[in-house]
């Protein structure tokens, strides 16, 4: 497929953002390729009510868990 | 091809968050990645060396967009310049990109487990 693209005048007055949340991109220029990918996990599971436990830590020796 | 310039009058960022990046200028390739293993309790209390990213979402493959066919892309710049006058941003939040000029590829990615604790009966906080 061919694509030709005319880029014309562009001017723009002044821009006010409150956010750039995660994985995003705002460019101000031209570009090839923009590939965002963002994962987000907040499931049940990760809903945890019971006693004040930390988190199981990272598995290193000198630091093993219960 | 001519390569369009970016002119900007003004730039104000409040703050950025982690792996995000604020380019000014020119680049070939910005790939930012962020893993984030975020905890929200009802009683504020953090040891600090606890967690881990033994989670599934941070090793599994994102999928990708296949190309079905080739795609031949040429630009025609009349104009010189992008112009833009004054630019505010309050905020960047992780493994984003803000930049000013050009480049080829950006690649972010971003990985958030997000745990919430509720508290049901209170003992001391032990060190495990």
């Amino acid at each position: 497929m061919n694509f030709h693209v005319t880029n014309k005048v562009l001017c723009v007055g002044d821009i006010r953002l409150l956010g750039i949340s995660s994985s995003s991109v705002f460019l101000i220029g031209d570009t090839e390729q923009i590939i965002c990918s963002s994962i987000f996990d907040t499931p049940p599971e990760s809903i945890i009510v019971g006693p004040l436990v930390p988190l199981p830590p990272e598995e290193k020796e000198g630091t093993e868990s219960k | 091809m001519s390569v369009r310039w970016s002119i900007v009058r003004d730039i104000h960022v409040h703050s950025i968050g982690q792996a995000s990046i604020v380019q000014i200028g020119d680049n070939e390739v910005i790939e930012p990645k962020m893993k984030v293993l975020a905890v929200q309790r009802a009683i504020p209390y953090f040891w600090g060396e606890e967690g881990n990213f033994d989670y599934p979402l941070f090793e599994r493959e994102i999928p990708l967009m296949h190309k079905y066919e080739d795609l031949h892309m040429s630009m025609d710049n009349q104009e010189s310049a992008i112009q833009v006058g004054c630019v505010k941003v309050l905020a960047l939040a992780g493994s984003s990109v803000f930049q000013v000029g050009r480049n080829e590829k950006i690649i972010s990615e971003a990985r958030i487990k997000y745990f919430r604790q509720y508290v049901t009966s209170l003992s001391a906080p032990s060190k495990r």
